[in-house]
Order: C-alpha cells, then structure tokens, then sequence
C-alpha cells in the first residue's frame, strides 16, 4: 500500500467497522478508520479549533515522515519529522501538567516542520513538538522551557558539507 | 531597543492607553501586570513565535516537493 497509517497508532486499532472516507490535502481521498484518529487534548497552538487528525506515511518516503492531517478540513495539513533524523540528543523535558493532558503511557515525541524552497531553507521547530501518546490516541503541542530555537535547519549540517 | 528601570509596583504606559505594572519581584520570576484595550491581543513571545510558525508550517508546498525533500533527507 502506497499510503499507510503510522505504525505506531495503526497496531493499536482493530481495522474495519467505522471506516470513513478521508479527503486529504496531499493524497486526495483516502479511506480510514475512524478509530485511527487522534484527538489533540491540547491545541496545535493558532488551530485550536481543530482536534481530529490522522498521522500518514508514505512506504516510498520513510516512516520518520509524517502528514498530519486534518479530518475537519481537507487543507490542513503539517508534516512532522521524527526528532531522531535532526539530533541524536535532542531530549523535551514536558511540563509537569503532561500527564493530566495526555495520560498515562509511552509518549512519542515529533517536531513540526516549515518546508521551504529552496529546501535547505527548511526548518524544524525545537521548541514546540508535537507530543503523542499512541495508547491512548491523544496528542498536543507543548511550548518547553529554555533556549530551544523554533526554526532549526531540516537538514543536519553535516549532511550539507558533503 | 528602550531599556528602563521599574521597582515593583512601578508601571509603563504604551501609546497612551496600555499599563505594564511590575507587581511583584520574585527571585528570577517577575509578575507582571497588564491593563490595556480588549483589542490589543497579549501573547507570551514563545507562544506567539510557536502560532506564527504553525502558520508558516501549515502552509504546505505540494506533496512531490515535499516527498522530493524528505527522499534527499534519507
């Protein structure tokens, strides 16, 4: 399958008695199940009204790569990047309220992306991830403390020397 | 930019109808007060940086370019 939902919510969810069908930004319309949403306990911070999303991946790209989708608005959609791709020390400290917003579990942890053109533009944002707890299938936004930058370079330094 | 010296309980008057009033002095933690119109929208600067960038992000390019982007990445 060329699109799939993100492993880490799919294996979660029994497939198949509430699917709907999803119309997508980046992919047109696609089938899902309603269970497969995620309801963001705390707000992506300017789009507070909208809560449900689905996490996407494409196989042919990489499943540190996520479109999260909206499924109240076809045109909203942001692309997260596993933090691991950026930094190998990159470690959030959450606000002591995170557990009151998301539950209790393994949190999964993501990093809003800015795509720019031309591409070594893009950023991510350090300072404001997108937090996950897949058990429970809720997420939000959290703004941490220190001196995080909110547009980090996409692409590892190293990488462009070579 | 403007650097001035405020005691606790001192305040600063913007444009002529905006109060910032120190009201309290705490360690490295400063409370502070604002009275201002209920048009003037009042953000903590991370907070309207992170709201500012989710715009900019939501503001996707298409998705081959996106997908041509992260492929590069990999």
């Amino acid at each position: 399958m060329y699109l799939r939902m993100a492993a880490f919510i799919n294996e979660q969810v029994e497939r198949g008695d509430k699917l709907m069908k999803l119309e997508t930004r980046d992919f047109g319309e696609i089938e899902i199940d309603e269970n497969e949403t995620i309801t963001f306990a705390g707000p992506i911070f300017g789009f507070e009204k909208y809560r449900k999303f689905v996490f996407l991946y494409q196989e042919s790209v990489s499943e540190h790569f996520i479109w999260l989708q909206s499924t109240e608005d076809p045109n909203l959609c942001f692309i997260l990047v596993n933090p691991h791709t950026i930094s190998d020390h990159y470690q959030p400290v959450l606000p002591g309220d995170t557990v009151s917003i998301l539950g209790d579990g393994d949190y999964m942890c993501w990093l809003m992306a800015s795509i720019r053109e031309p591409f070594e533009t893009s950023t991510v944002n350090l300072k404001s991830p997108v937090v996950v707890n897949p058990k429970l299938h809720l997420a939000a936004q959290f703004i941490l403390e220190g001196d995080l930058p909110i547009r980090h370079p996409l692409f590892r330094k190293e990488e462009k020397s070579c | 930019m403007l650097i001035l010296s405020r005691k606790e309980g001192e305040s600063l008057i913007l444009d002529g109808g905006i109060e910032i009033k120190i009201t309290e002095i705490s360690g490295n933690l400063v409370r502070i007060g604002i009275t201002a119109p209920s048009d003037v929208k009042v953000y903590r600067k991370e907070l309207y940086a992170t709201i500012q960038e989710n715009q900019t992000a939501s503001h996707g390019v298409s998705a081959d370019t996106v997908k041509n982007l992260l492929l590069q990445m990999k």
